[in-house]
């Protein structure tokens, strides 16, 4: 059986350069937690570098994508009976002192979502494109949800067991981004959300996904992606209602 | 339209029909997927044989030029078709990313993930099983999953 409560979630592709002091940093601010590290079919040796420190992988046979990683770490999640997760991103931009925070939260249970916002107070760090891109979906989630939040893109969140066991199920969660579609359908099904404040570090190493063009992919999946998660919303309150 | 264009056509259709039956004998194609093509070379087959079809719907639609009714007919049956194909890839992209998943845990971890485990929650599934009744286009593999 589990010792911990809570689990840590790794998800990396191609980060061997930053993954040990990654997991340096998370073992630093989380004792009585364990982790898992997602290898999502990475072409270098980060898999081999996470199981060297001793930590728990699960390989992936080929690369899924940021969400499908995530997915991955729900299901393991919910076969072990852990009581909440934490997504720590392998990038090294993540600070490991908010884990503690973001568990707190989580254990008082006065929230479902925690987020480590990097945009709480300013948003100016976010360079000119994202800085952009995070103010249009805030105003999105604002205009759906009516809830402000700061910084609908941070990988770093803190998940209870009922939400991380809704995402787990097959098809419930996207296999790309999830991000403030995620958002979006979480707030609209209840689930209480929090923001804390998360201080971003400068990217260790390697290249960040959201790079060239993917940025307009990212953008055009993401506003037809919280359409459609609105529209499904919809669909199924009223299917409830003849059901 | 001129006796050697409908011989044409009508064998056009035939030979459809034979190549999809030929698919369906060798397993290379089911039967599901099948019947759009099998009635689209039917429509051929007609056409040929019965080309006033044609200028009838034509006409009625103020079409000067029959054939032009026949391309805007092809071209959305043949969007349809893709549409279709696209949903059938979504699907399987969806399967096989679970299993994928799964398969990962079960090798790195040796955990296995309890049956129904994976799927979503019951009401959610009632939704999927009557839109599959109604729906012909949706796979019935995933009526077979379906836990009660």
């Amino acid at each position: 059986m589990n010792k911990a409560e809570g689990l840590i979630i790794i998800p990396a592709y191609n980060e061997e350069n930053n993954i040990f002091q990654v997991i340096q940093g998370i073992r630093e601010y989380s004792q009585g937690l364990d982790i898992i590290v997602i290898n999502d079919g990475s072409e270098d040796g980060t898999g081999g570098i996470a199981s060297g420190m001793g930590e728990q992988v699960i390989n992936h046979f080929f690369n899924i994508g940021y969400g499908g990683a995530l997915q991955t770490g729900y299901k393991y999640a919910l076969a072990r009976e852990y009581k909440y997760v934490i997504q720590f991103d392998a990038d090294g931009q993540h600070d490991p002192r908010v884990i503690s925070t973001i568990r707190e939260c989580l254990e008082s249970g006065s929230c479902d979502i925690v987020i480590g916002s990097r945009f709480l107070e300013d948003i100016r760090d976010a360079g000119l494109f994202k800085g952009a891109a995070i103010r249009f979906f805030r105003l999105l989630i604002k205009f759906f949800t009516g809830e402000r939040i700061t910084d609908p893109t941070s990988g770093l969140q803190g998940l209870n067991r009922e939400v991380f066991e809704h995402f787990s199920k097959m098809g419930m969660f996207p296999e790309d981004y999830p991000d403030a579609d995620t958002l979006i359908y979480a707030i609209k099904k209840g689930y209480r959300v929090l923001e804390v404040p998360a201080k971003n570090i400068k990217r260790l190493s390697g290249k960040s996904m959201h790079k060239g063009i993917k940025c307009v992919y990212y953008v055009l999946k993401m506003i037809v992606s919280i359409l459609v998660v609105v529209l499904r919303l919809k669909f199924e309150k009223k299917v409830m209602r003849y059901v | 339209m001129s006796e050697v264009l409908r011989i044409i056509i009508l064998a056009m259709g035939a030979l459809f029909v034979l190549l999809v039956f030929y698919l369906l004998v060798t397993r290379k194609i089911d039967e599901r997927a099948s019947l759009p093509w099998i009635a689209t070379s039917m429509v051929m087959i007609l056409l040929a044989l019965i080309p006033s079809i044609l200028q009838i719907l034509a006409s009625s639609l103020l079409i000067d030029y029959p054939p032009a009714l026949l391309f805007l007919i092809s071209n959305f049956v043949i969007f349809l078709l893709l549409l279709y194909q696209s949903i059938q890839i979504s699907a399987l992209q969806n399967k096989c990313k679970e299993l994928a998943q799964n398969l990962s845990i079960i090798n790195s971890t040796g955990i296995h993930i309890p049956k129904g485990q994976n799927l979503p929650k019951r009401k959610a599934l009632e939704h999927f099983y009557f839109r599959n009744e109604k729906n012909v286009f949706l796979s019935n593999e995933s009526k077979i999953n379906i836990p009660f």
